[in-house]
């Protein structure tokens, strides 16, 4: 429904529209939009629909599959779920779920509008003082509070941990942070997101999302904006690829 | 607090505070290796006087651990005799710094490089 890394907005309803004069199944993974976006199952034609609790104000470890469609189990077992899926079901997890999505449905339009407020305050903050700064995704059917980016002569990584540092959370589709805990080189891949709108790898390296959320302030937003430009001066400042432009633009020798 | 990223306290302390980090302007000898298509690039510049290395720093556009093999390198560096310098591995550097997780390991072997293709540099100059 909605790109997590780059925060653009899919047109449900005509996939729904496409998957249906076809008589195509169409599975919708709703997790990261499920908090801010309207869902119609019958507008949208949407047989299968994916939800996360976590990104829905709901705790880790539970999450929900809407089935419109008969479909098989994975797993055999216990009869639990009508023998979708075996296992004592996690029922705190799922009623502080469905509390999360009463909550939602009351709420979402005026969160939505204060999202939107935060994400273009950071979005313009930023412009307006980082170097080299280059967005990604769509500028308006975006997710509300969502802000991605990238900037030349940096590496994600590097942005990400000295943000993290000052308390700042962000994620990086950086090659370098995908897979920290792989087992080789070969767990280290380019965001394939980035890789498909025709982000060259070496600039997937240096690309940052931040998601706000109904728990973000005006004043983590202006946060943000206030220690960022600093980050990325030290982080240029280091940067051999910096050097070389500055150096071919004559501004040092 | 859970860490988000799994270095060493010793790899974090190079990468938020790298030392001998910057130019030579009257280097004896550079190294560059890496690319930033491959999201690393290191840039090595050394000051050798009658076999020794005086002076060492390093511009690197790259991961937490790629800032940190550079900047524990230098150190590595600076008082080695040149033919000491050219024997400085991989393992030596990660080993320096408490260990890099597996997937970084590459960061160590590019400041291994990084060595050689300064020394290179020199010897080349001298011709």
């Amino acid at each position: 429904m909605a790109n997590p890394e780059i925060g653009v907005i899919q047109d449900i309803t005509q996939i729904g529209e496409i998957c249906r004069k076809y008589g195509a199944t169409f599975h919708c993974d709703a997790t990261t939009a499920a908090a801010m976006l309207e869902i119609d199952i019958k507008a949208q034609n949407i047989d299968l629909l994916t939800l996360s609790g976590h990104n829905m104000y709901a705790p880790v470890g539970v999450g929900a599959l809407y089935a419109g469609k008969q479909i098989a189990a994975l797993f055999e077992g216990g009869n639990q779920e009508m023998g979708l899926r075996p296992g004592t079901e996690n029922f705190a997890g799922a009623a502080s779920m469905g509390k999360a999505c009463e909550l939602i449905a009351q709420n979402r339009v005026q969160w939505d509008k204060e999202l939107t407020r935060l994400g273009q305050r950071l979005w313009d903050g930023l412009a307006a003082k980082i170097p080299f700064i280059h967005f990604t995704g769509h500028a308006t059917k975006r997710l509300p509070g969502h802000v991605s980016f990238w900037v030349e002569h940096i590496e994600g990584e590097s942005l990400l941990l000295l943000l993290n540092m000052k308390g700042v959370m962000a994620s990086s589709g950086s090659a370098c942070s995908s897979n920290l805990k792989g087992r080789d080189e070969e767990d280290l891949v380019a965001s394939h997101v980035l890789t498909a709108i025709g982000v060259p790898n070496d600039i997937c390296a240096g690309s940052i999302t931040f998601s706000l959320s109904k728990y973000n302030t005006e004043s983590d937003v202006d946060y943000v904006i206030e220690i960022t430009p600093g980050i990325v001066e030290k982080l240029l400042a280091m940067s051999p690829s910096y050097s070389d432009y500055m150096r071919k633009k004559g501004v040092i020798r | 607090m859970n860490k988000p990223f799994p270095y060493s306290d010793l790899v974090m302390d190079h990468f938020a505070n790298p030392r001998n980090m910057g130019e030579i302007a009257d280097a004896s000898a550079v190294g560059d290796v890496g690319n930033p298509t491959c999201g690393d690039m290191m840039r090595l510049y050394l000051k050798i006087e009658n076999g020794i290395i005086v002076d060492a720093k390093f511009k690197t556009f790259g991961c937490g651990a790629a800032i940190a093999s550079s900047s524990i390198l230098t150190e590595m560096l600076i008082g080695k005799k040149v033919e000491d310098a050219m024997k400085i591995s991989n393992e030596a550097v990660a080993e320096a710094l408490g260990g890099l997780p597996p997937v970084k390991i590459h960061c160590s072997v590019m400041a291994e490089e990084a060595v050689k293709a300064a020394l290179d540099d020199f010897e080349k100059r001298k011709k």
